[in-house]
């Protein structure tokens, strides 16, 4: 029948039709999605590491959710090195930013260049005098530009030493005698090479234990200015020079990358390692065969007098600026991080030691750890806490670390290049790029 | 017969007052574009132009003001940016080895594919084409296990059996050669396939002709079938190149998100990447970073061309 036939004209019109529902539908939804009952409020936060994930999840079960049964809490993990360019975006898109962002050390920075345009609000005034309640150097002074506190970190972050005990008895030598860290391989380096194993492992192609030997010594790659130390100082050269000598000899031995390093450390390709207290995490994680045959101690210092260590690594929670619920974010926060039930469930969690000192007095962080041969972690943690040299860390810190890497870390290690120039090479990358 | 009578089949017919109705046919069927048109000026010109402008911009974080600074982001590239200098080297390592190892050894495989020697071709096609559509996560873990420098690692662990000492397959010297093996392992069985298409269209009367002319076997396939694949090259050549310049995963996942010992591992994208979002947001330089790679792949493409066409079978 010829009416039954769709001319143009009303297939455009129900095209139109169906466009426009199309189109308002989801407005619509949106509408009745928002238009919300009393209350009722979602916290949207993203995350990188597994780890804190987990401790999230376990948080927001048992703590969170029963003193906020009105606040839905969204946590989204992306893998590290994907989460920046993925917050670049949001940002400047203007829209789908998160509330809350643990951010890791180091990368706060690349969103602060423009004083003017600060993703992030500061935390000052919100924290108060619960400033006084944490440490400092892990707590809070990685997430600080311009002297205002942008994120709190939960954890306590002295790098240690660990050593295989087991092997050193084997060998009939004293891992714990070594004061200084040339007396470390003077005194233990050829025995351990000799036994057919590397004494200590080193990245070659990354900056980061470089920064520990370096800033261990006294070094600081920037000033608090944000003029870069590093290529005229050296100290820096030294401990770059130093390195590649141990490598050299054979006294130590390449890390590897990634799933490399553990293989390694299963395989006993080397008999000690440094790491923060997070890294123990790991170790347990994927060397559990290696259980009761670890111990760790202070690092050896660089010179008598010297730091007892450094802090490494930490992710502190940060609020975005585009918030509209700023308040309930800093709650979370607090909760988390500034309770001391809060920072208990992480150390549960992750063996992570609270930077929120009111914490320290209880009981529980002072077990013995089989996997480190009966030893109290946090009993060294704690000591180390107060005995750490902060890092000074500019806005362009991760930028600073990329041209280290590329060009002094592996430019020495990896092809012999001289140190100083290496070092000078590197900082003039950083400014071409800056 | 009313003007807003029923036709036949069922339209209407033209109304003489109505504008729409004199420019129905005309304009309708861009009616019908508008949405795809509407995606295309949205998400892809726009954006285009936009970083075009972009690239005469200094930007110092997504939030803000844009700095003009007119060509200073391409002088800085063409003059002063070594490491641009060497991801466009890299990306011209990784070509050649496309060119000189990845068609030779794709027209081999096609060649055998389509003579009687290989038995199960269908299967045989499969087992060749199936590392192009693998995910490149999938292939860059694959070859992260066999390159691992350590004992453990495939390659390493069948070498030790001979006597020889654990190789780091992604050092320096050697990150190139490994990348173009893999490159080979995905992409030479895809290519295989361009030429047996090719292969299977030459003229069967052609080669019999020149079968009763007594033409050897080598003057056959010399004379015969290569200047009938001399599109197959042009397009293999051409995309090769293309891709060549704009690999990514591969690379990236194989060097653990980085770019390699002392930038072995560089390219073009790559570097686009890390400046633009992951290191830096510095996006005016990255947007010249893209404008000056499409330059370079359009010469390069020419000078191809151009090659192709002076080349006479």
């Amino acid at each position: 029948m010829s009416a039954s036939k769709l001319s143009r004209r009303d297939f455009l019109r129900g095209a139109a039709g169906a466009t426009a529902v199309a189109t308002l539908a989801p407005v619509a939804g949106a509408v009745s999605a928002s238009a919300p009952q009393q209350d009722e409020i979602v916290l949207n936060m993203w995350n990188f590491a597994t780890n804190r994930f987990e401790w999230m999840g376990n948080f927001i079960e048992e703590l969170w959710a029963p003193a906020y049964p009105n606040v839905t809490v969204n946590v989204e993990i992306t893998p590290h090195n994907d989460l920046w360019p993925k917050l670049q975006a949001v940002f400047a898109g203007g829209t789908g930013i998160p509330d809350i962002v643990d951010v890791g050390t180091g990368r706060l920075g690349q969103f602060m260049h423009d004083p003017d345009n600060e993703p992030f609000i500061p935390l000052d005034d919100r924290l108060g005098d619960q400033l006084n309640d944490l440490t400092i150097v892990s707590g809070t002074k990685t997430w600080t530009v311009r002297d205002r506190i942008f994120g709190i970190g939960n954890e306590v972050n002295p790098v240690l030493l660990y050593y295989r005990h087991d092997l050193f008895d084997e060998m009939g030598l004293d891992a714990e005698a070594p004061g200084t860290w040339q007396e470390f391989v003077d005194q233990l380096g050829p025995a351990v090479r000799d036994a057919g194993t590397g004494l200590f492992p080193v990245q070659t192609q990354n900056w980061s234990d470089f920064f520990i030997q370096y800033h261990q010594a006294g070094g600081q790659f920037f000033d608090t200015e944000g003029n870069v130390l590093v290529h005229e100082d050296p100290l820096a050269a030294e401990v770059l020079a130093w390195q590649k000598a141990q490598l050299d000899s054979g006294v130590y031995v390449e890390q590897g990358a990634g799933v490399a390093q553990y293989a390694l450390m299963n395989e006993g390709a080397y008999v000690s390692i440094w790491g923060a207290p997070w890294y123990q995490g790991f170790m347990k994680q994927r060397a559990p065969d290696l259980a009761g045959k670890w111990k760790m101690r202070y690092l050896p210092v660089w010179a008598e007098g010297g730091h007892l260590t450094v802090p490494r690594g930490g992710t502190g929670m940060c609020i975005t600026a585009a918030s509209e619920i700023a308040d309930t974010a800093w709650d979370f926060i607090r909760e988390a991080n500034l309770t001391v039930e809060g920072s208990l469930l992480a150390f549960r969690r992750m063996n992570l030691f609270p930077s929120y000192k009111p914490a320290w007095d209880e009981e529980v962080l002072y077990r013995t750890d089989d996997y480190f041969s009966g030893q109290k972690p946090a009993e060294f943690i704690a000591t180390a806490a107060e005995a750490m040299a902060p890092a000074i860390i500019d806005n362009y810190w991760s930028l600073l670390i990329d041209s280290l890497a590329r060009i002094a870390v592996q430019g020495v290690m990896l092809e012999g290049s001289d140190p100083a120039a290496a070092l000078a090479e590197a900082v003039d990358d950083f400014e071409f790029n800056k | 017969m009313s003007t807003s009578s029923i036709t036949a089949t069922g339209t209407r017919a033209p109304q003489a007052g109505s504008w729409w109705s004199r420019h129905e046919r005309r304009f309708f069927p861009y009616v019908l574009l508008v949405p795809f048109l509407v995606t295309l000026v949205v998400f892809t010109a726009w954006p285009a132009i936009d970083s075009f402008r972009l690239s005469f911009h200094r930007v110092r974080s997504l939030q803000s003001e844009r700095e003009y600074v007119g060509l200073a982001n391409y002088e800085r590239l063409l003059t002063k940016d070594k490491r641009f200098r060497t991801a466009i080297v890299n990306g011209a390592e990784f070509a050649l080895g496309t060119a000189f190892l990845q068609m030779p050894l794709a027209l081999a495989v096609a060649l055998a594919l389509n003579s009687a020697v290989v038995r199960f071709k269908t299967m045989a096609r499969l087992a060749f084409f199936a590392p192009y559509i693998t995910s490149a996560i999938v292939v860059a873990w694959i070859f992260t296990l066999i390159y691992f420098k350590q004992s453990y690692g495939l390659l390493n662990g069948l070498l030790a059996h001979f006597g020889v000492e654990p190789v780091f397959w992604l050092s320096k010297d050697l990150a190139m050669p490994s990348l173009i093996v893999l490159g080979l392992w995905t992409w030479v069985g895809h290519h295989s396939l361009y030429f047996l298409a090719g292969l299977q269209a030459v003229p069967e009367e052609l080669k019999e002709s020149a079968r009763i002319d007594g033409a050897s076997g080598w003057q056959l396939f010399r004379n015969v079938t290569l200047p009938f694949l001399r599109p197959i090259f042009i397009f293999v050549i051409l995309t090769g190149s293309i891709g060549s310049f704009s690999l990514f995963s591969q690379p990236y996942l194989l060097f653990e998100s980085g770019s390699g010992p002392l930038d072995a591992g560089l390219f073009p994208l790559m570097y686009l990447f890390f400046m633009g979002f992951r290191d830096n947001t510095r996006m005016g330089y990255a947007s010249a970073i893209g404008y000056l790679l499409t330059l370079i792949i359009l010469a390069i493409t020419a000078v191809q061309l151009l090659l192709i066409r002076l080349w006479k079978v």
